[in-house]
C-alpha cells in the first residue's frame, strides 16, 4: 500500500512539474507579447528609447527549458525583427542589421519570421549601399514566400 | 482500513492539489493564449492584401517595419503560433489526436480549396520583392544582383500563373 502511495505521489509530483513547465513557457510567451504591447505604447508616446529598452529586455529573458525550440525561435525572432524594424525607422541601419542578423542566427525556418528578418536586413544593407547583400536577402525572403505560396495552394514547387 | 483510508485521502488531496495548481496555472496563463492565437509581429498586416513598398508596416511596428512587410502567416502554413499554446485544451490535456486530425483536415482542405486571399497576398509579396531586387539591379552594376532580378521576375510570373490557375481573377 505504501508503495502504491509513493508511486501515486511521484506521479503527481511529475505531473505538477510538467504543469509548471508548461506554465513557464506560457508565461514567457506572454511576457514577450507584453513587451510588444508596451513598446507600442511607448512608441505612441514618442518614447523610442523606452520602446527599444523594453524590447531589448525581452530578448534577454531566458527561455524556459521545456519550451518547444521552434516556438522559442519564432518568439525570439519576432522580437529581433521588431528591434530591427525600430532601428530602421530611426535610420540606424547598422543596428538594424545587427538585430536582424542576430535573429537569423537563432535559426531559419520556412516561415514569415525568418522572411521578415531577411527583409529587415535587406533594407539595412540597402541603406548601407550594399546592393549585392540586400538583393541576396530579398531573394532569400522571396524564396521563403514562394514556399509559403506552395503550401497555401497545397502543391509542391513545380 | 484506517491506513488505507489515509492513503486514499492523500491521493485525493494530491489529485485535488494537482487540479487546482494546473487549473490556476491555466487561468493565469490564459492571456498568453490570446496573443498566441494571433500571428506574431507583422502578422496582422499579413492578412491584408499585399502591402506595397513603404506602406507595408505591421500594426505593431507602426511605421517602423521594413518597406516590405511580412508575408502571410498561419493560413499560408508558416510557423505562426507557438505550438505549445495551441496544442492544449483548456484543461491542460494535450490534444494530440485532435491536433493530428485537425492537421489532416487542414491539409485536405488546403488541397481542395486554396486560401486565395493568402495566395494572392503571397504572390504580391513575391512580386514586390522581385521589384525591389530589380530596383537595386537598376542602380548596381553587380552581376549577381541582375541575376537575382531575373530570377525574381520569373518567380513572380510563375506565382501569378499558379495563383490565377487556382483562384481565378
Amino acid at each position: 500500500m505504501t508503495r502504491v502511495a509513493c508511486a501515486t505521489v511521484l506521479v503527481l509530483v511529475a505531473l505538477l512539474a510538467g504543469c509548471s513547465a508548461t506554465r513557464g513557457s506560457e508565461d514567457w510567451v506572454a511576457q514577450a507579447e507584453s513587451a510588444h504591447h508596451v513598446a507600442d505604447e511607448r512608441l505612441a508616446q514618442g518614447d523610442v528609447d523606452g520602446a527599444r529598452q523594453v524590447l531589448r529586455s525581452a530578448t534577454e529573458t531566458s527561455v524556459p527549458k521545456k519550451t518547444n525550440p521552434e516556438d522559442a525561435r519564432v518568439v525570439r525572432q519576432d522580437l529581433h525583427y521588431r528591434l530591427a524594424a525600430l532601428e530602421l525607422s530611426q535610420n540606424r541601419p547598422d543596428e538594424a542589421r545587427r538585430w536582424a542578423t542576430a535573429g537569423l542566427e537563432l535559426g531559419r525556418g520556412t516561415d514569415v519570421f525568418t522572411a521578415n528578418l531577411y527583409i529587415a536586413r535587406g533594407k539595412a544593407l540597402e541603406k548601407q549601399g550594399d546592393a549585392s547583400g540586400a538583393s541576396r536577402d530579398y531573394h532569400d525572403a522571396l524564396l521563403i514566400t514562394e514556399a509559403l505560396l506552395d503550401k497555401s495552394l497545397g502543391k509542391g514547387t513545380p | 482500513m484506517k491506513r488505507s483510508f489515509g492513503i486514499e485521502g492523500t491521493r485525493i488531496a494530491l489529485a485535488a492539489l494537482f487540479l487546482v495548481a494546473c487549473g490556476a496555472g491555466r487561468k493565469e496563463a490564459a492571456p498568453a493564449q490570446t496573443p498566441a492565437s494571433e500571428p506574431a509581429s507583422g502578422a496582422p498586416a499579413e492578412q491584408e492584401s499585399a502591402p506595397k513598398d513603404e506602406e507595408a508596416a505591421s500594426d505593431r511596428a507602426r511605421g517602423e517595419a521594413p518597406a516590405l512587410a511580412p508575408a502571410p502567416a498561419a493560413p499560408a502554413g508558416g510557423a505562426a503560433l507557438p505550438g505549445s499554446m495551441k496544442r492544449e485544451s483548456k484543461g491542460g490535456e494535450p490534444l494530440d489526436e485532435i491536433d493530428v486530425l485537425s492537421r489532416r483536415l487542414e491539409g485536405a482542405l488546403s488541397l481542395s480549396t486554396p486560401d486565395c486571399t493568402s495566395a494572392w497576398s503571397l504572390r504580391d509579396r513575391i512580386c514586390d520583392l522581385a521589384d525591389r531586387i530589380c530596383d537595386l539591379a537598376g542602380r548596381s552594376a553587380e552581376r549577381d544582383v541582375a541575376e537575382r532580378c531575373s530570377d525574381g521576375r520569373s518567380r513572380c510570373e510563375r506565382a501569378t500563373s499558379r495563383v490565377r490557375e487556382s483562384c481565378g481573377r
